[in-house]
């Protein structure tokens, strides 16, 4: 009611999130229950467990690009912006249109020793926002990234 | 005569860790080793895929060949539990028991013997729980007797399906994992 008052569709159609084109994968990102989100990575005993993060790619595809778990990739956002090098992890567990990384990495502060320049950084990949136009939540999940192979 | 051991809930494990890090700092594991460690495993094809995390440790196995093959009797069982330990001033760092071990669960230690999970027997003799089973924040790992019918593991192994590690090794483990 409050909705339609304002002008807006009382029930929200499904809208389809836009395709990566080709060659690109979404980058989605998420925690480790190890870490919390960007604070514990320098951590002397938690940076001993898990000490860089991964780029999760679906193993059929990996093997297409001819990538293995453990070689360092860097990747590529639509922006042109670079991440740091990161590890490639070949996995069934995620869908082959998408990569996901723990976040929390790539850390460009030199004070943070354990961590300085480990893993790749997914928020500084993420140069572009989506904003729901009725409630106002951003997505952010709506990068796309190509992946580099090292040179 | 009880026969410790632990059942660890597989569906409620999250792989956070908190077992080997609370290990570490109750039993002062020098630093880039550990007693106990989190196995992520993954099987089928995605969509459809199984996935198990389990916290592993020693298996303080019945049938230990830790022990049959330790030459100076370093490696023995507890008096209490049938706990697999090892005395550090007998071991002479041969390794043989590392070769033995179907689930690699020990090291050697900086200072020369091997080490391996105790099942933190010093805690567990005044009444407490071993330090990982009493820090799991999704309360996933059971620690007790399964000598005793009317205890919780027993009564966990009862009701819920369930399999251990490498059980064709022969070696009769007491570590269970309910899936």
């Amino acid at each position: 009611m409050q909705l339609k008052e304002k002008g807006f569709d009382p029930v929200p159609k499904f809208t389809r999130p836009e395709e990566p084109p080709a060659g690109y994968f979404r980058l989605l990102f998420g925690r480790a229950p190890v870490h919390t989100f960007s604070k514990t990575q320098s951590n002397r005993y938690l940076s001993g467990m898990m000490e860089e993060n991964e780029v999760w790619l679906n193993i059929d595809v990996a093997r297409r690009m001819g990538l293995k778990s453990g070689e360092y990739v860097k990747l590529k956002n639509q922006d042109g912006i670079i991440s740091n090098k990161v590890k490639v992890k070949a996995t069934e567990r995620i869908r082959t249109d998408c990569v996901y990384m723990v976040h929390g990495f790539g850390q460009r502060s030199k004070m943070y020793r354990k961590t300085f320049h480990k893993g790749a950084s997914d928020s500084q990949l993420i140069t572009k926002y989506k904003t729901d136009p009725i409630m106002g939540g951003t997505g952010m999940n709506v990068n796309f990234v190509t992946i580099e192979l090292e040179a | 005569m009880a026969r410790y051991g632990m059942v660890i809930d597989t569906t409620k494990c999250v792989g956070c860790q908190d077992c080997v890090i609370a290990c570490q700092a109750e039993n002062n594991v020098p630093e880039g080793f550990c007693r106990d460690w989190v196995t992520t495993e993954a099987n089928g094809k995605f969509p459809t895929i199984e996935l198990e995390i389990r916290t592993e440790r020693c298996n303080h196995c019945t049938d230990a060949p830790c022990v049959s093959c330790c030459p100076t009797g370093a490696s023995h069982f507890h008096d209490v539990g049938g706990v697999v330990l090892v005395n550090h001033n007998e071991c002479i760092g041969c390794k043989a028991c590392i070769a033995s071990c179907p689930y690699d669960a020990r090291y050697v230690h900086p200072e020369g013997y091997v080490d391996k999970c105790t099942f933190c027997i010093h805690r567990v003799e005044k009444g407490e729980d071993p330090a990982c089973v009493s820090v799991c924040p999704t309360h996933c790992m059971y620690f007790g007797d399964f000598d005793d019918p009317n205890s919780k593991v027993s009564e966990l192994l009862k009701s819920r399906r369930h399999h251990s590690l490498i059980p064709e090794a022969g070696t009769k483990p007491n570590i269970y994992y309910l899936t």
